[in-house]
């Protein structure tokens, strides 16, 4: 195909880069301005533009014309009507289409594609939610019999069909690859990129997309759930529900298959991913890393020879639910029983869940804590982290928390939950890795007993302190390098690059 | 359309006969009451002119009244399904305290254009000044209670309303004879006018009584004319096509001005309005019908809808939907079919008993078959209102109109009586299968419409 070739990479976003900060954004905008001899475009989906969404971020120069899809802004006008065999074609493509998923054959969905992006006239959106044909195919598709409310279940169809055409129908600018950052509608998109452009696609997944949305959905209040199936205690969720939760676990298998790499952050998101359908051969864990220039002056109170007279313990978190700082407070009650020289930080912003910040103060002055407990605020980690002797998280979920990687950069042993990445960034994930020993100890979710005694253990020995300080800043800079990550990534790049059209 | 329904049914449920013909009765009033009477009324006047009277003026009398009616009918068209409408959703949402605001913004926007259109018509007329001003007064009142009937047949009292129209064309028949004796034609319309605006204000005086009060100007109301700018469209076309084989007759080689610009048409006019009466037990019934029987299974329908029942148990309630349906159709062309053919037999006796000439035999005849299809026209169209199907209802009004214009035309054209009425006969028989046609297929399709065509709202 002749396609004139200005971009390198197309990144496919959701939800985040440029427009919305977190995570995930400040990775594409590192890899972006670090990997500067690539030419970036991105499609970037947007809720929709009735929100005002501004730029979160400087633009480096190699990140061009990115273009907008809001999933919510649907194109619905009428539309002529086209021929009859054109259009029962069609419907049999999409039936069949549909069928097949139900068998969990997935190799049909580059056949529905020419429907919403050829050139000719053919079923509209207008038609696929109005019209008389599409109506029909979602009779024939509803289960025979089907007990449920015939309304929920109609609306439920719209509703989850909607974005799907507006992504469908998005026209995609010309790149020699395609990199979606999750999966879901912006790995259908790339999916859908790879067939048009028969160019490469792969993903890189940080939190599992399916797994996210699943939360959301068992949570909506939005979506209607038979009365005598609410007081029921169940995990399995209700029927539109699951309607809901199906559009993603199929949008997101489709991208597992179509990938032709995925990469994430760490084992456990490899496993979750192989279970949700992936090929294990075509999936490679590529850690974040952090630059350990900004923390190469600093070293720990660990490698100090003086005496110790009080110890100091940091967590470093939000004070909200998931970072569980309550189990941390609890934790702090039994070390302080045991050792009364401990000195307990908590640093992090307080005003995001006053309620919940209040409550965590509330315990602190019932376990008569003031004197051993502060709370920061919010602060410049860097000036604390040299007088720490030991990191703590408590958290519920983690992804791969990059405060373990700075605490161990410096040579603090970190005493982490097990929750994503923790135990493969404390124990060491490839043999290599695991033979430089533990940099910390992980200790189960909400503990406040196994995480006190670990502290405790760290602290009042210090050979183990020292092995662990020395363990953690090896693995950093051995394993957890921005430099080796973003080297990594130039090198996928360059190689998709080069390669010939599919 | 809503309100009447639960009235009726509990007569209806007193299952006595007087019950039975009260309701069937009342029914009749409200369907077409303010013409079932302006026809008595003309008929007795008829029958008691010959005691006094110029030929000239009783025809005068009888065309400013023929006017009055057809254009008021027209006129209030525009209005007439915009108003359901606007009260059927207000009686939906509970905002009864909306409805007097609405119905004295109608009268008022009733008065100012009526006046207007009717006073640079008349101002034409070679007809004294008094006859001009009455003349126009006749067709604001009559509009006025066309207008007043929208709004009264959600209301309860049908004895009173019932008792309005009997005493107010009683003093019309009495006030004409009476004044007209003594002040000829401009005191013989004065009187008419005086009965009918008993009707008016007693109509008036139970409307105000029923009705919350509230200020004077319904915005709302207003905006509902711009909404639903195809339902006034509807209303107009649909009473203009009933009308315009009437006007082409008038206009006829055969036709007759009795003086400019009052038409007239001999032979014609007369069997086509006596025709209507024949219809009256059907439009009666059907109401019936379909404010009892049909409408419990009509929202039974959407209930289940809206309830979120499943899909088959939907399609299960809109059979049974469609079965009453079909039986009160089926059970409409067995009366209406009866009297209809009662009728036809019985029609030389008619002719003689109306004053009419022999040779109006048969238009007589084929105008009896006329009202009887034209009237199933209606009914279709009341149907597919029921389903919002305002689509289907705009283009059968447009076929009906176009049909009856052409075909009137062409049987005026040949100046053969055998011909005349056929036209207006055939233009409802071809819109009649027209409408049953897409009836037929959007009920097929009603599932599908209830669902498939609600707008996605966006965002």
């Amino acid at each position: 195909m002749n396609y004139s070739h200005k971009y390198d990479v197309c990144l496919i976003l959701e939800g985040t880069y440029p427009f919305v900060s977190g995570g995930v954004s400040s990775w594409v905008h590192d890899i972006v301005s670090t990997l500067s001899e690539i030419n970036f475009t991105a499609v970037c989906i947007l809720p929709t533009s009735k929100d005002t969404w501004s730029m979160k971020y400087d633009i480096p120069d190699n990140f061009n014309d990115y273009e907008v899809v809001y999933l919510h802004d649907y194109d619905l006008n009428k539309t002529r009507r086209i021929k009859k065999s054109k259009r029962v074609h069609q419907i049999n493509l999409l039936r069949n289409f549909h069928e097949k998923l139900k068998e969990n054959d997935f190799s049909v969905f580059k056949d529905i594609i020419p429907i919403f992006q050829s050139n000719e006239k053919g079923l509209s959106s207008h038609d696929m939610i109005y019209g008389k044909d599409a109506w029909n195919l979602l009779l024939e598709l509803q289960p025979r019999h089907n007990p449920e409310s015939f309304l929920d279940y109609f609306w439920t169809c719209r509703f989850t069909h909607l974005p799907l055409y507006k992504i469908l129908r998005t026209k995609l600018p010309y790149a020699k690859v395609y990199h979606s950052i999750s999966t879901g509608f912006a790995g259908l998109l790339g999916s859908m990129a790879k067939h048009l452009y028969k160019r490469p696609f792969f993903i890189t997944e940080h939190g599992i997309y399916t797994k996210e949305r699943k939360i959301e959905i068992s949570q909506a209040d939005w979506i209607y759930v038979a009365k005598d199936n609410r007081l029921k205690v169940h995990d399995k969720l209700a029927a539109f529900q699951q309607l809901w939760l199906n559009l993603f676990e199929k949008i997101g298998k489709i991208t597992y298959i179509e990938a032709d790499k995925i990469f994430t952050l760490y084992e456990g998101n490899k496993k979750i991913e192989i279970e949700d359908g992936a090929d294990p051969h075509k999936i490679d864990v590529i850690p974040n890393g952090i630059n350990i220039e900004r923390f190469g002056g600093l070293n720990s109170i660990n490698f100090s020879e003086e005496k110790i007279n009080t110890f100091h313990v940091g967590f470093v978190g939000r004070v909200v639910p998931i970072k569980d700082v309550k189990t941390f407070i609890r934790a702090c009650k039994i070390v302080s029983m045991q050792l009364p020289n401990v000195k307990f930080f908590i640093m992090g912003p307080t005003v995001e869940d006053k309620a919940y910040y209040r409550e965590c103060t509330e315990i602190v002055k019932f376990l008569k804590l003031e004197d051993q407990l502060s709370f920061t605020g919010k602060i410049n980690v860097m000036d604390y982290y040299p007088k720490l002797h030991i990191l703590v998280l408590t958290s519920i979920s983690e992804a791969q928390p990059l405060v373990i990687l700075e605490a161990n950069c410096v040579g603090i042993p970190v005493v982490a939950s097990d929750v994503g990445a923790c135990s493969e960034l404390l124990h060491g994930r490839t043999e290599p890795d695991k033979e430089l020993g533990p940099s910390g100890i992980v200790t189960n979710v909400s503990d406040p007993v196994g995480t006190g005694n670990a502290i405790i253990k760290i602290l009042s020995d210090h050979e183990l302190r020292y092995q662990m300080a020395i363990a953690g800043q090896k693995r950093v800079k051995r394993f957890y390098q921005a430099k080796d990550m973003m080297q990594k990534y130039r090198s996928i790049y360059m190689n998709y690059i080069r390669q010939p059209d599919i | 359309m809503a309100g009447i329904g639960f009235e009726l049914k509990k007569i209806l449920r007193q299952e006595s006969f007087s019950g039975d013909f009260g309701a069937y009765l009342y029914s009749a009033l409200i369907s077409s009451g303010p013409w079932l009477m302006s026809i008595i009324c003309l008929a007795v006047l008829g029958v008691v002119h010959r005691m006094g009277h110029d030929h000239i003026s009783h025809e005068l009398f009888r065309s400013t009244i023929t006017y009055s009616y057809a254009f008021s009918l027209i006129f209030v068209g525009i209005l007439q399904h915009v108003t359901t409408r606007y009260l059927a959703d207000i009686y939906y949402e509970k905002k009864n305290n909306k409805t007097l605001s609405a119905f004295l913004t109608g009268m008022l926007m009733l008065l100012i254009s009526g006046s207007m259109f009717a006073g640079i018509c008349y101002f034409f007329f070679q007809i004294s000044i008094i006859h001009k001003i009455l003349a126009v007064c006749l067709f604001l009142m009559i509009s006025l209670i066309w207008f007043c009937m929208i709004f009264l047949s959600a209301i309860k009292d049908y004895a009173n309303i019932s008792y309005a129209y009997i005493w107010g064309s009683l003093f019309s028949i009495i006030f004409t004879i009476i004044t007209g004796k003594y002040m000829g034609i401009e005191g013989a319309i004065w009187g008419y006018l005086s009965g009918q605006s008993i009707i008016f204000f007693w109509l008036l005086a139970i409307a105000l009584k029923e009705f919350p009060e509230t200020n004077l100007i319904n915005t709302d109301y207003l905006l509902y004319f711009k909404k639903f700018w195809d339902l006034a469209l509807i209303g107009f076309i649909f009473n203009l096509a009933i009308w315009i084989d009437k006007f082409i007759f008038w206009h006829a080689m055969d036709g007759r001005t009795v003086v400019p610009y009052f038409f007239t048409h001999d032979l014609y006019e007369a069997p086509l309005f006596f025709s209507y009466i024949t219809v009256i037990p059907s439009l009666s019934f059907f109401l019936l019908k379909m404010e009892t029987t049909f409408s419990d299974h009509y929202w039974a329908y959407y209930a289940k809808v809206t309830d979120r029942m499943n899909y088959d148990s939907i399609l299960e309630e809109k059979n049974l939907m469609i079965i009453t349906l079909k039986e009160s159709i089926r059970g409409l062309l067995i009366i209406q079919g009866l009297i209809t053919t009662i009728c036809l037999i019985y029609s030389p006796e008619l002719v003689k008993l109306l004053h009419l000439q022999k040779i109006q035999i048969p238009i007589l005849r084929i105008s009896i078959i006329g009202s009887f299809l034209n009237i199933l026209l209606s009914i279709n169209i009341i149907i597919l209102f029921y389903f919002d199907l305002r689509g289907s209802v705009l283009c059968i009004s447009i076929i009906f109109l176009l049909l009856n214009t052409s075909f009137s035309y062409l049987s005026a054209l040949y100046r053969n009586i055998q011909f005349y009425g056929y036209g207006y006969t055939y233009a409802s028989f071809i819109s009649l299968l027209l409408g049953m046609y897409l009836l037929d297929t959007k009920l097929n399709d009603l599932e599908y419409i209830t669902f498939a065509k609600q707008p996605v709202i966006e965002g």
